[in-house]
């Protein structure tokens, strides 16, 4: 415990959480394990354990091991050009430190990335190390997230695979012409050799744990990634198809958008008095969840005519708007997979639907205990042959039944603001 | 029909939901603390009798879907008003419709059970994350103050992951404490006027998460409603990270002034768990 009690262990934490931020993945879900004799235990469905005052979940100890960085990508807040304040963490201070929140209950395991400081290779000795600190030394059986750095040695990638829960390398950027814009040190090839190592070294682990029950596990929680949002000009459709693309060929089990917050200023990036796009970001993560759990594919979201998501109206709604022949839908027949395409019914209530309606047919005034949300649904649904939609079936009226109200100004006592 | 009354604890529930099928039909079940004689029905209060509550558990596990036995729990568990009549409703019906009961959340019985179920069970995965232990040397020690009783049911998850230490965690409200000690958990009743006194080893640790904390926020993504969705204000007392000292006067509140309207619904995606 004793590294703990250096001096400068505050300003180092404060500077390389601060350097972390802008990671969103906050997951500590995907593995259920037991203690095996030590500290710790993982949960599948995750745990979180206190939200920032931004609002997003805080699950596990999220710092870089150093914030020292031989890379210069424009966006980053820990580019080599950058006038920064740097530290780096030691191995056995990581270590330490995560026992010492896991111990009070503090954190549900340890994220932990990296700026490239000197090569590749030596910045992913030094994770490595932290990690092996906590496995072998802490015997420490929490979770575990750690960002595989690009350019490393494939064999360190397969080391910290075996540690680690997950393991996910940042693409960043969706296209290759943005990327050699803004990170001119990177090339997609190289970020994407990490992510299909992990992807073919989890299928052939996969397969021998199937014959040996005692195989160590590889990356058993799977891998994620993270675009950012609104740096580049590209397009929604561009960020879903990618988002697609690696689900299908890579079996990612997230991708994660970060709305761009301005750092610093450049030609090449938004002004820095701009907005973080976050609303964009929250469509984004709709229809993210549309391909995940809904069955819908990004070409049916968007197309090349209409590639960005309407910000006013979420992207379920606008595909039931753009496909009213489906609809109104009759609750008591309509298959599980139209029974997902109404805007008010979510996954849950879908499957409580089915269940209950193979007892007895539903009524109307069930569907609210159920959990559908009628506000939205009413106007895509039949129950018993029965519509309680009071608008007619068009795409104008529905929008504007459907649309929030808008904002209405108000002025404030305190602000001392004008009427210009 | 008849009120019977109980002694509070589950066994004693089970005890009259038995008296109900093998002496005489219920009206309703009530604790008897708290009784107050109805015009309608007479009143007995029921001796708690644990082989008899073993016999109506078993019956549920045998005889209605897989989940029931768990969810009549967590509702007894839960600080719903008259939750004894819900339950009594419930496993009634449970009995009556055996392996079909679930897919009817829509029956008054169900939805009432139900909601109560799921309130302890939200309140229960909260507390997974809300717990914060303070080292005092010898043991860990939380102090947490839930809406609903869930003491009991947090016993599993902490006894395994920190098997190899000491704790308490201190319902303050209930005057209750769970204690493991490196071998079994087991409740006890317990109290204590003054609040305990950390070292300066485990102030300096809250210090260092409270500046994590602090540190881990993107300012310009503010917005302290959502934090308060998912943080609920009653609960920060108990959260150290909540807990900054010199904050100025209005400590970590925020005024609604400083919130940006366009954030309003947004932002539940990051939080997948």
């Amino acid at each position: 415990m004793n590294v703990l009690h250096s001096p400068d262990l505050m300003e180092k934490l404060q500077i390389l959480a601060g350097a972390a931020k802008y990671d969103v993945s906050c997951a500590s879900s995907g593995v259920t394990r037991r203690n095996g004799g030590g500290l710790g235990n993982a949960k599948g469905y995750g745990v979180c354990h206190t939200w920032a005052a931004d609002g997003r979940c805080v699950a596990l100890l999220k710092v870089l091991f150093t914030n020292k960085c031989v890379n210069d990508c424009v966006y980053c807040a820990c580019r080599a050009g950058s006038d920064t304040p740097r530290a780096s963490f030691t191995p056995r201070e990581i270590a330490d430190l995560t026992i010492e929140f896991y111990r009070r209950n503090y954190i549900e395991g340890l994220f932990l990335s990296s700026a490239i400081e000197k090569s590749p290779d030596h910045t992913m000795e030094n994770i490595i190390e932290a990690v092996r600190l906590l496995r072998r030394e802490h015997k420490f059986f929490g979770y575990i997230h750690i960002k595989a750095i690009p350019g490393a040695d494939p064999a360190l990638i397969t080391r910290v695979g075996l540690l680690a829960d997950r393991v996910s390398v940042n693409l960043e950027l969706p296209s290759i012409r943005s990327l050699s814009l803004l990170a001119p040190q990177k090339q997609m090839p190289a970020l994407l050799a990490p992510v299909r190592q992990i992807y073919e070294e989890s299928a052939v682990n996969r397969d021998e744990r199937r014959r040996f029950r005692s195989a160590p596990k590889f990356v058993p929680a799977g891998q994620s990634t993270q675009f950012i949002v609104g740096a580049t000009p590209d397009s929604d459709l561009t960020l879903l198809k990618a988002s697609e693309t690696l689900y299908g060929r890579f079996a990612l089990k997230r991708v994660y958008f970060s709305a761009y917050v301005p750092l610093h200023d450049n030609p090449l990036l938004p002004a820095l008095s701009s907005m973080p796009p976050l609303k964009r970001e929250h469509r984004l993560y709709q229809a993210d969840w549309l391909l995940r759990f809904y069955g819908f594919k990004a070409g049916e979201l968007l197309d090349d005519a209409q590639p960005n998501l309407d910000t006013e109206l979420d992207p379920k709604i606008i595909w039931a708007l753009r496909h009213l022949s489906f609809f109104p839908l009759e609750i008591n027949r309509a298959p599980m997979e139209m029974l997902l395409r109404v805007p008010g019914i979510g996954v849950v209530s879908a499957q409580r639907i089915i269940r209950q309606r193979r007892v007895c047919a539903l009524k109307y005034d069930d569907l609210g205990k159920i959990g559908v949300v009628l506000k939205r649904a009413k106007y895509f649904i039949t129950c018993r042959g029965v519509y309680r939609g009071d608008a007619p079936l068009n795409p104008e009226t529905l929008r504007g039944r459907l649309a929030p109200p808008p904002v209405v100004w108000q002025p404030s006592l305190f602000d001392g603001a004008s009427y210009e | 029909m008849i009120d019977y009354l109980y002694d509070e604890t589950f066994d004693g529930l089970l005890t009259c939901v038995f008296a109900h099928y093998y002496e005489e039909k219920a009206a309703g079940v009530y604790p008897e603390r708290l009784y107050q004689p109805s015009l309608l029905h007479g009143a007995r209060a029921v001796v708690t009798q644990p082989e008899r509550a073993d016999r109506v558990y078993e019956a549920l596990i045998r005889k209605t879907p897989r989940l029931t036995p768990r969810k009549i729990y967590y509702a007894f568990l839960s600080e719903t008003p008259r939750k004894e009549n819900i339950i009594l409703n419930y496993v009634i019906l449970a009995f009556r419709r055996g392996p079909r009961l679930t897919a009817c959340r829509s029956l008054p019985e169900v939805l009432a059970l139900e909601t109560a179920s799921d309130r302890v069970d939200t309140e229960l995965g909260r507390f997974l994350g809300f717990v914060r232990f303070q080292d005092m040397g010898r043991f860990l020690y939380a102090a947490i103050a839930p809406d609903h009783n869930i003491l009991a049911l947090l016993a599993d998850h902490f006894s395994d992951r920190l098997a190899g230490e000491n704790f308490m965690i201190h319902d303050t409200g209930r005057d209750m404490a769970l204690i493991w000690n490196g071998q079994e958990a087991f409740q006890t009743p317990f109290r204590r006027a003054e609040p305990l006194r950390p070292g300066e080893d485990e102030r300096r640790f809250q210090t260092l998460w409270q500046e994590y904390f602090e540190h881990i926020t993107i300012g310009e993504r503010r917005n302290p409603r959502l934090q308060a969705q998912f943080t609920p204000r009653r609960y920060r007392s108990r959260l150290t990270e909540f807990q900054r000292p010199n904050k100025g006067l209005f400590g970590n509140k925020q005024s609604l002034t400083e919130y940006d309207s366009v954030h309003d619904d947004i932002g539940h995606e990051i939080n997948d768990g």
